[in-house]
């Protein structure tokens, strides 16, 4: 039985030993560990919560702006920066509820 | 039941048989459409046209149902991987088919918000999933079907050849 609890069970991104980001200066480019995006992460999460599991059918400029952010959402989770079980469930409630309201 | 074509000719099929359950060709063909969550009654919604509105919010769907399914592939979830997928193709296939897909669905993605990330056993619709899982399991036949016929079979001369040896390997072992 896999233990999904464990932080380092799910696929994630992470900088390994002598990865030449490592050396950079800037704090962006050298955190070594998948909560690198974690303020994209939480504008994504308050998007979906503002949506309130609604997707009005007229309001276009909105669906758009939701497709982008899902866009963005997809990269996020397919490169390993939510690589954690209460990440994962942080986003999918919301995602479910807007899927099928 | 899974290409498009195959739902229209059995939309068709209904509207030119008895429906009155009577008939058990009409019978099996309302149980198969009940099954995915579409019911003679309701069949007229599937010919609704889909704006382009629709197909943004349809976009959007597709999209959410993608990362879920990564959600799911990476916590290894093979039966919500196979209704997630199943859900998608109809959302992608065309956008009136979102319509059967949403009502077969619903009670998989409710079960889906409980259980996710409980260790929990889950409380799947396991008629749904098997529905969902035998063309796979056909697929997958099919392949080892091939390997017999194409592979094994070609090999069996291997047969008298162990055959051949062992006979010889108990003639030497009696003298």
């Amino acid at each position: 039985m896999v233990d999904l609890q464990c932080s380092a069970t799910l696929p994630q991104f992470r900088l390994g030993k002598g990865h030449p980001l490592l050396q950079r200066a800037q704090p962006f480019f050298n955190l070594p560990d998948s909560n690198k995006m974690h303020l994209v992460e939480d504008f994504i999460l308050d998007h979906f919560m503002r949506l309130g599991s609604v997707q009005i059918l007229e309001d276009e400029a909105m669906n758009n702006c939701t497709e982008h952010v899902l866009s963005m959402l997809q990269h996020l989770a397919t490169l390993g920066f939510y690589g954690t079980l209460v990440e994962n469930q942080d986003v999918v409630g919301p995602l479910i509820a807007t899927l099928d309201p | 039941m899974n290409t498009r074509k195959e739902l229209v000719d059995r939309v068709e099929s209904v509207s030119a048989l008895d429906t009155s359950r009577d008939d058990p060709v009409a019978l099996d063909i309302l149980d198969s459409l009940d099954a995915i969550g579409f019911s003679a009654n309701a069949h007229e919604k599937r010919w609704k046209a889909v704006t382009p509105q629709r197909y943004l919010v349809l976009r959007s769907k597709e999209c959410m149902l993608k990362v879920l399914l990564y959600f799911c592939q990476v916590r290894l979830d093979y039966q919500m991987s196979c209704c997630l997928a199943s859900y998608k193709k109809l959302v992608s296939s065309a956008g009136e088919d979102a319509i059967f897909a949403r009502g077969m669905m619903k009670k998989n993605l409710e079960n889906f918000s409980l259980t996710f990330g409980k260790d929990e056993e889950k409380d799947y619709d396991m008629v749904q999933v098997e529905q969902l899982a035998a063309p796979m399991l056909t697929n997958f036949l099919g392949i080892f079907q091939g390997v017999v016929v194409n592979v094994v079979q070609p090999l069996g001369f291997l047969k008298h050849f162990f055959k051949f040896v062992s006979s010889w390997a108990v003639a030497i072992f009696l003298i």
